[in-house]
Parts: structure tokens; sequence; C-alpha cells
């Protein structure tokens, strides 16, 4: 060990964060969102799409720090539109857009609790989601409402463990056909969705 | 997996009190929103200079409020957080040797091991050439070691500067 590896670390040793409670992250995203909610910008409260979708394989670190900022800062803040009416617009899904997402699954809303959506992934398109996900609470673009509801499915794609506002919906034939068209039409997987076992069985993927 | 949320907060958390530290995150994030389209590529730097930005100005509003200013620390990291139970006495001299410090060398040496930034990115947040960044960063590492040694002799063994000589 270096004399600057001994310093670092005892530094590390006396850093104040070491004794202080975890953070918690839930509440880092509803301090986001609230700052999206009472900030008001000249121009209308289009996200910057780079910072969702549509990344380059190549920028995937810059990216995934990018998506993060924008999950933080955008993924949950149009659940209540700002002073300035600002809605996001988006683009209509793309199986580009879709493939630049590390993780995409469709997944039934089991409960709404406290701003926070629990979801049990029945089918995997990219990545490994898990048996159960869950989401700060989205806005429904469409209605500017609530996305999620109580044992409605849907499809989610995310980066960074963020969500996209504008690749996440409803699980239409449409949605899933994006879906299919982004991450292959491979066999149809069947995966376990229920890790309690009890009534385990077996689903099989809307993947075809 | 950690968002630059985290690194923000735990930034705060690390000069002043958990709860200023809450309030001023809410306040950078709001001006993280507002400036949405001038965060750069390399957004954590960027991030931490708006953040200890937020952080001077409740400063600043602190000091017209008597009964709030105690509550923030604006050189040395939070007396209470830093002290367990099975504290390593070096741990306590290095705290006391970097509050000897100037207030640049003390944050650069946070920066560098808290925030774990290179060069490149302290010069970012410190607002200072990159080269400028490196001599200080070795400099104020070179302070810390004389204020400890000043401060607490160690022994022969424990030197950090010389470390078997």
């Amino acid at each position: 060990m270096t004399e600057d590896d001994d310093l670092k670390a005892l530094m590390r040793r006396a850093d104040p964060t070491t004794f202080q409670a975890p953070i918690d992250e839930a509440r880092i995203r509803r301090v986001a969102a609230a700052a999206e909610r009472d900030s008001v910008t000249p121009s209308a409260r289009k996200r910057p799409r780079w910072l969702i979708t549509g990344v380059s394989a190549g920028a995937a670190v810059t990216a995934a720090a990018a998506v993060l900022i924008a999950g933080l800062v955008g993924a949950p803040a149009v659940q209540a539109p700002g002073p300035t009416g600002g809605a996001i617009t988006c683009d209509a899904p793309t199986a580009a857009a879709l493939r630049a997402n590390d993780t995409a699954y469709e997944a039934t809303v089991t409960s709404v609790e406290d701003g926070v959506a629990a979801l049990r992934v029945t089918a995997t398109f990219a990545g490994e989601p898990g048996a159960t996900v869950d989401l700060p609470q989205m806005s429904d673009p469409a209605t500017g409402g609530d996305l999620f509801v109580v044992g409605r499915a849907y499809l989610v794609a995310m980066t960074g463990g963020f969500a996209s506002d504008c690749l996440t919906g409803p699980a239409t034939d449409e949605l899933r056909q994006v879906y299919v068209s982004a991450f292959g039409n491979g066999p149809p997987r069947l995966i376990r969705t229920d890790p309690g076992g009890l009534n385990a069985q077996l689903y099989q993927s809307p993947l075809r | 997996m950690r968002a630059h949320g985290d690194a923000v907060l735990r930034f705060l958390r690390r000069r002043t009190d958990p709860q200023i530290a809450e309030d001023v995150f809410s306040e950078t994030m709001l001006v993280v929103w507002r400036r949405f389209d001038e965060i750069p590529e390399e957004a954590l730097p960027w991030l931490f200079v708006t953040a200890r930005n937020c952080l001077r100005n409740a400063e600043r509003s602190a000091r017209r409020q008597r009964r709030v200013v105690e509550r923030i620390i604006t050189v040395d990291p939070p007396s209470e957080t830093t002290h367990g139970e099975n504290s390593d006495p070096r741990e306590d001299c290095l705290r006391a040797a970097l509050a000897h410090l100037s207030a640049t060398d003390a944050e650069v040496l946070r920066l560098w091991a808290w925030e774990e930034l290179g060069p490149q990115d302290i010069a970012t947040v410190v607002g200072v050439s990159v080269n400028a960044a490196t001599i200080r960063l070795h400099r104020a590492k070179k302070k810390l070691r004389q204020e400890m040694e000043a401060l607490c002799p160690p022994a022969p063994s424990a030197s950090l500067e010389g470390g078997n000589r």
C-alpha cells in the first residue's frame, strides 16, 4: 500500500456518511419529482430524448450516467404535471429506441402503495429484471394520470434501473409487437413468477 | 444501482448536517431541473458544483438566522456522525488535521478521498485548471500529513510520511 493509499483509506474511514443512516433512494426520486413540479422553465418541459433512449452502444458509459439523471429528474416527475402544464411528449416507440435499454419485460401490477408500484414480471425480453420489480408510479402520457393500475399488465423498458417514460406502457398488442421487434422473435420463454412457491406456476412469455 | 442523486446527497451529507443536506439536496434538484439543458456529459462534477453552490446559498441564508447558523458546518464534517466506539485514534487526528487546512485544501482532499474524483473532475469542482488541481492535491496531501505529524506525533511504525523507512 502506498502512502497515498494509506492516507486515502484513513480518510475514507473518517467519512461522516459511514455513520449516517442509509440513503433512501425512494426519497431521492420523490425529491427529484418535486423539483420538476416546482420548477418553472421557459420552454415546454420536453424531456431531452437522448437522455432516455436512443443512445449508441459506444456511449454506454456516458449514457448510463445520463440516464440516471434523466431517471432521477424525469421518471417520476410527470406524475403531477407542473405549473407550466408540462406533460412530456413522446415519439412513437420504436425497436431501435427499445434496444438502447438494458432491461425490458412484461409485468403485472400487484400493488401500488405510497407512490411505488410493485410489479410481478411475467415475461422477460432483455436483461434480468427478477421476479418482482418496484417502480415509482409513472404518468400515463395519454391521460396525465397515474400509469400503473393494480391488476393490469405493462411493458417496461429500463436503463440503469430507471424506466423509460416513453417506452413503458400498458401491454397492448401493438406495443408488445414493438418489443418483439426489438428483442427478437425467438421461442417463448417460460419463467417462474411466483416466488412464494405455493402457487408457483409457469407463465408463457407473450413473445412471438 | 446507485444513482447520481445518491452521490450528490452523500456529497452534501459530508459537508453539512443530515437535515440541511436533505434541504439543500431538494434545492439542488430544483436547480438541476431548471438547468437541465446545461448538464454536460460528465455530469457528476457539474452536479457537485451545483450542490456546493446551493449549500453556499443555504449558508449565506443561515448566517442571517442565528439559530440556524450553528447547524451548518462548512469546514469540518459533522462531528456527531464521526465517532464510532472503535474509532481509530488516527481518524480523530485526521479530522483535527483536516480542520487546520485551508478550505480549498480540505475540499480537494475530500473530493479525492470521499467523492473519489480524479484531478480532472476535482479541477471542475474547485474551478481551477487540471494542472493546478493536480498540484493542489499533491500539496494538500503533504500538508495533511504534516498537520497530523504535528498534532499527533506518530509511533515510528505508524508514520504516514515515510512509511517503512
